[in-house]
Protein backbone atom coordinates (compact mmCIF):
# COMPACT_ATOMS: atom_id res chain seq x y z
CA UNK A 1 0.00 0.00 0.00
CA UNK A 2 1.13 3.48 0.71
CA UNK A 3 4.55 2.87 2.14
CA UNK A 4 5.43 -0.43 0.56
CA UNK A 5 4.01 -0.45 -2.92
CA UNK A 6 6.49 1.83 -4.54
CA UNK A 7 9.35 2.99 -2.39
CA UNK A 8 10.18 1.53 0.96
CA UNK A 9 12.33 4.16 2.49
CA UNK A 10 13.19 6.23 5.40
CA UNK A 11 10.58 8.92 5.57
CA UNK A 12 12.85 11.88 5.94
CA UNK A 13 15.03 11.85 2.85
CA UNK A 14 13.51 14.16 0.31
CA UNK A 15 15.01 12.20 -2.55
CA UNK A 16 13.09 9.13 -1.51
CA UNK A 17 9.80 10.83 -2.31
CA UNK A 18 10.76 12.15 -5.67
CA UNK A 19 12.50 9.45 -7.63
CA UNK A 20 10.37 10.16 -10.64
CA UNK A 21 11.39 13.77 -10.87
CA UNK A 22 9.67 16.93 -9.91
CA UNK A 23 6.73 18.85 -11.24
CA UNK A 24 7.21 20.78 -14.45
CA UNK A 25 6.07 24.38 -14.52
CA UNK A 26 4.87 25.43 -17.98
CA UNK A 27 4.15 29.13 -18.23
CA UNK A 28 2.43 29.15 -14.88
CA UNK A 29 0.82 25.76 -15.33
CA UNK A 30 1.87 22.95 -13.03
CA UNK A 31 2.35 19.55 -14.60
CA UNK A 32 2.39 16.85 -11.94
CA UNK A 33 2.67 13.95 -14.39
CA UNK A 34 6.29 13.01 -13.70
CA UNK A 35 6.02 13.61 -9.98
CA UNK A 36 2.85 11.59 -9.43
CA UNK A 37 3.55 8.80 -11.91
CA UNK A 38 6.25 7.45 -9.66
CA UNK A 39 4.77 8.35 -6.30
CA UNK A 40 3.28 5.95 -3.78
CA UNK A 41 -0.30 4.91 -4.49
CA UNK A 42 -3.48 4.58 -2.49
CA UNK A 43 -2.32 7.08 0.04
CA UNK A 44 -2.30 10.79 0.74
CA UNK A 45 0.67 12.79 -0.41
CA UNK A 46 1.83 16.13 0.91
CA UNK A 47 3.39 18.53 -1.59
CA UNK A 48 5.40 21.67 -1.03
CA UNK A 49 4.03 25.11 -1.85
CA UNK A 50 5.27 25.02 -5.44
CA UNK A 51 3.91 21.46 -5.84
CA UNK A 52 7.32 20.51 -7.12
CA UNK A 53 8.19 17.94 -4.44
CA UNK A 54 6.48 15.33 -2.33
CA UNK A 55 7.33 16.06 1.27
CA UNK A 56 5.11 13.57 3.05
CA UNK A 57 2.74 10.67 2.66
CA UNK A 58 0.43 8.66 4.81
CA UNK A 59 -2.59 6.43 5.06
CA UNK A 60 -4.43 9.46 6.42
CA UNK A 61 -4.34 13.15 5.61
CA UNK A 62 -3.03 13.86 9.09
CA UNK A 63 -0.10 11.46 8.64
CA UNK A 64 0.85 13.05 5.33
CA UNK A 65 0.62 16.55 6.79
CA UNK A 66 2.67 15.63 9.84
CA UNK A 67 5.37 14.13 7.66
CA UNK A 68 5.35 17.23 5.52
CA UNK A 69 5.84 19.35 8.62
CA UNK A 70 8.75 17.16 9.69
CA UNK A 71 10.27 17.84 6.30
CA UNK A 72 9.97 21.57 6.79
CA UNK A 73 6.68 22.35 5.03
CA UNK A 74 4.21 23.73 7.55
CA UNK A 75 1.23 24.08 5.23
CA UNK A 76 1.52 21.38 2.58
CA UNK A 77 -0.95 20.80 -0.22
CA UNK A 78 -2.35 17.31 0.07
CA UNK A 79 -3.51 15.07 -2.72
CA UNK A 80 -5.01 11.61 -2.87
CA UNK A 81 -2.85 9.31 -4.96
CA UNK A 82 -5.16 6.67 -6.42
CA UNK A 83 -4.22 3.17 -7.50
CA UNK A 84 -4.46 4.27 -11.11
CA UNK A 85 -4.61 7.81 -12.47
CA UNK A 86 -7.73 7.85 -14.62
CA UNK A 87 -9.53 10.36 -16.78
CA UNK A 88 -12.47 10.39 -14.41
CA UNK A 89 -13.12 11.55 -10.90
CA UNK A 90 -15.28 8.74 -9.56
CA UNK A 91 -14.19 5.20 -8.89
CA UNK A 92 -16.33 2.34 -10.04
CA UNK A 93 -18.02 0.30 -7.39
CA UNK A 94 -18.28 -3.48 -7.74
CA UNK B 1 -8.65 35.17 -11.27
CA UNK B 2 -7.20 33.24 -14.17
CA UNK B 3 -5.45 29.95 -13.58
CA UNK B 4 -3.89 27.34 -15.83
CA UNK B 5 -5.06 23.78 -15.62
CA UNK B 6 -2.93 21.27 -13.72
CA UNK B 7 -1.42 18.26 -15.45
CA UNK B 8 -1.93 14.76 -14.07
CA UNK B 9 -0.79 11.36 -15.26
CA UNK B 10 -3.19 9.23 -17.24
CA UNK B 11 -2.67 5.50 -16.98
CA UNK B 12 -2.86 3.93 -19.41
CA UNK B 13 -3.03 6.49 -22.15
CA UNK B 14 -6.39 6.69 -23.87
CA UNK B 15 -6.38 4.30 -26.86
CA UNK B 16 -7.46 7.11 -29.16
CA UNK B 17 -4.83 9.52 -27.82
CA UNK B 18 -1.89 7.26 -27.11
CA UNK B 19 0.67 10.05 -27.25
CA UNK B 20 -1.01 11.93 -24.43
CA UNK B 21 0.36 10.88 -21.07
CA UNK B 22 -0.92 13.97 -19.30
CA UNK B 23 -4.49 15.00 -18.71
CA UNK B 24 -5.01 18.68 -17.95
CA UNK B 25 -7.62 19.30 -15.28
CA UNK B 26 -9.24 22.52 -14.04
CA UNK B 27 -8.04 22.53 -10.45
CA UNK B 28 -8.52 25.02 -7.67
CA UNK B 29 -6.78 24.79 -4.34
CA UNK B 30 -9.29 24.74 -1.56
CA UNK B 31 -9.70 24.04 2.12
CA UNK B 32 -12.84 22.68 3.69
CA UNK B 33 -13.93 23.43 7.20
CA UNK B 34 -16.77 22.67 9.55
CA UNK B 35 -16.25 25.85 11.52
CA UNK B 36 -14.28 28.97 10.89
CA UNK B 37 -11.41 27.82 13.05
CA UNK B 38 -11.20 24.22 11.84
CA UNK B 39 -9.90 23.84 8.32
CA UNK B 40 -8.41 21.03 6.31
CA UNK B 41 -5.06 21.38 4.61
CA UNK B 42 -5.17 22.79 1.10
CA UNK B 43 -5.89 20.32 -1.64
CA UNK B 44 -6.67 20.46 -5.33
CA UNK B 45 -10.32 20.03 -6.28
CA UNK B 46 -11.64 19.55 -9.80
CA UNK B 47 -14.01 22.17 -11.15
CA UNK B 48 -16.63 19.86 -12.63
CA UNK B 49 -19.84 21.24 -14.10
CA UNK B 50 -20.88 17.64 -14.77
CA UNK B 51 -21.25 16.97 -11.08
CA UNK B 52 -24.51 18.04 -9.46
CA UNK B 53 -22.82 18.55 -6.10
CA UNK B 54 -19.56 19.28 -4.39
CA UNK B 55 -18.17 15.95 -3.26
CA UNK B 56 -15.19 15.12 -1.13
CA UNK B 57 -13.63 11.95 0.21
CA UNK B 58 -14.64 10.78 3.66
CA UNK B 59 -10.99 11.11 4.68
CA UNK B 60 -11.49 14.88 4.73
CA UNK B 61 -14.50 14.53 7.01
CA UNK B 62 -12.45 12.30 9.26
CA UNK B 63 -9.73 14.95 9.38
CA UNK B 64 -12.28 17.59 10.41
CA UNK B 65 -13.93 15.36 12.98
CA UNK B 66 -17.21 15.21 11.09
CA UNK B 67 -19.22 12.07 11.80
CA UNK B 68 -19.95 11.24 8.18
CA UNK B 69 -22.89 8.90 8.63
CA UNK B 70 -24.73 11.54 10.67
CA UNK B 71 -25.27 13.50 7.48
CA UNK B 72 -28.13 13.33 5.02
CA UNK B 73 -27.73 10.07 3.15
CA UNK B 74 -28.06 9.80 -0.60
CA UNK B 75 -26.20 7.96 -3.32
CA UNK B 76 -24.36 8.76 -6.50
CA UNK B 77 -26.10 6.17 -8.64
CA UNK B 78 -26.05 7.24 -12.24
CA UNK B 79 -22.67 8.79 -11.77
CA UNK B 80 -20.88 5.78 -10.44
CA UNK B 81 -20.93 2.55 -12.37
CA UNK B 82 -21.99 -0.50 -10.46
CA UNK B 83 -23.50 -0.63 -7.02
CA UNK B 84 -24.94 2.39 -5.32
CA UNK B 85 -22.45 4.10 -3.08
CA UNK B 86 -23.72 6.15 -0.17
CA UNK B 87 -22.96 9.84 -0.01
CA UNK B 88 -23.55 11.77 3.19
CA UNK B 89 -24.26 15.47 2.91
CA UNK B 90 -23.10 18.01 5.45
CA UNK B 91 -23.06 21.77 5.54
CA UNK B 92 -19.44 22.84 5.31
CA UNK B 93 -17.34 25.85 4.47
CA UNK B 94 -15.05 25.93 1.47
CA UNK B 95 -12.20 28.37 1.16
CA UNK B 96 -11.33 28.76 -2.52
CA UNK B 97 -7.79 29.71 -3.50
CA UNK B 98 -7.33 31.40 -0.11
CA UNK B 99 -9.57 34.18 -1.44
CA UNK B 100 -13.25 33.32 -1.18
CA UNK B 101 -15.28 31.53 1.49
CA UNK B 102 -18.56 29.85 0.69
CA UNK B 103 -20.89 27.61 2.66
CA UNK B 104 -22.27 24.63 0.79
CA UNK B 105 -24.00 21.34 1.38
CA UNK B 106 -21.37 18.89 0.18
CA UNK B 107 -21.33 15.14 -0.04
CA UNK B 108 -18.74 12.84 1.42
CA UNK B 109 -18.12 9.42 -0.08
CA UNK B 110 -15.43 6.78 -0.11
CA UNK B 111 -15.61 6.31 -3.84
CA UNK B 112 -13.68 9.20 -5.22
CA UNK B 113 -10.68 8.86 -7.46
CA UNK B 114 -9.76 12.45 -6.78
CA UNK B 115 -9.26 14.69 -3.77
CA UNK B 116 -12.42 16.70 -4.34
CA UNK B 117 -15.05 17.84 -6.81
CA UNK B 118 -16.52 21.33 -7.05
CA UNK B 119 -19.94 20.80 -8.61
CA UNK B 120 -22.96 22.81 -9.61
CA UNK B 121 -24.92 23.03 -6.38
CA UNK B 122 -23.04 25.30 -4.03
CA UNK B 123 -20.06 26.07 -6.20
CA UNK B 124 -21.21 27.00 -9.70
CA UNK B 125 -24.04 29.06 -8.27
CA UNK B 126 -21.49 31.18 -6.43
CA UNK B 127 -19.01 31.75 -9.24
CA UNK B 128 -18.92 32.50 -12.93
CA UNK B 129 -16.37 30.27 -14.56
CA UNK B 130 -14.94 30.39 -18.04
CA UNK B 131 -12.97 27.51 -19.49
CA UNK B 132 -10.50 28.40 -22.23
CA UNK B 133 -9.17 25.45 -24.18
CA UNK B 134 -7.85 27.58 -27.02
CA UNK B 135 -4.54 27.85 -25.18
CA UNK B 136 -2.21 25.05 -24.13
CA UNK B 137 -2.39 24.23 -21.29
CA UNK B 138 -6.01 25.30 -20.94
CA UNK B 139 -7.03 27.95 -18.43
CA UNK B 140 -10.01 28.71 -16.28
CA UNK B 141 -11.17 32.11 -15.21
CA UNK B 142 -13.18 32.38 -12.04
CA UNK B 143 -15.07 35.29 -10.56
CA UNK B 144 -17.19 35.37 -7.43
CA UNK B 145 -20.79 36.39 -7.99
CA UNK B 146 -21.73 39.39 -5.85
CA UNK B 147 -25.28 38.87 -4.67
CA UNK B 148 -27.29 41.95 -3.87
CA UNK B 149 -28.95 41.62 -0.49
Amino acid sequence: MCLSERFVTNIVGQEEYNKGGSAVIMGGAINLTALLSNASRECWLALNEEQSKIVGRGETIREAVEEGKKNGVDDPIVIWSPKVWMARVYMETK
Amino acid sequence: MKKSYTGFPIEPAHPAFKDETTIWMPILNVRVGKAHDVWSPRFGAVVDSGSPWCIFPTALADYLGIRVTAGIESDVGGILKGDMEPVYFHSINIQVESTWNITVKAGFTKKLAFSGILGRNGFFDNFTIRFDHSVKPPQLEIEKIQFIQ
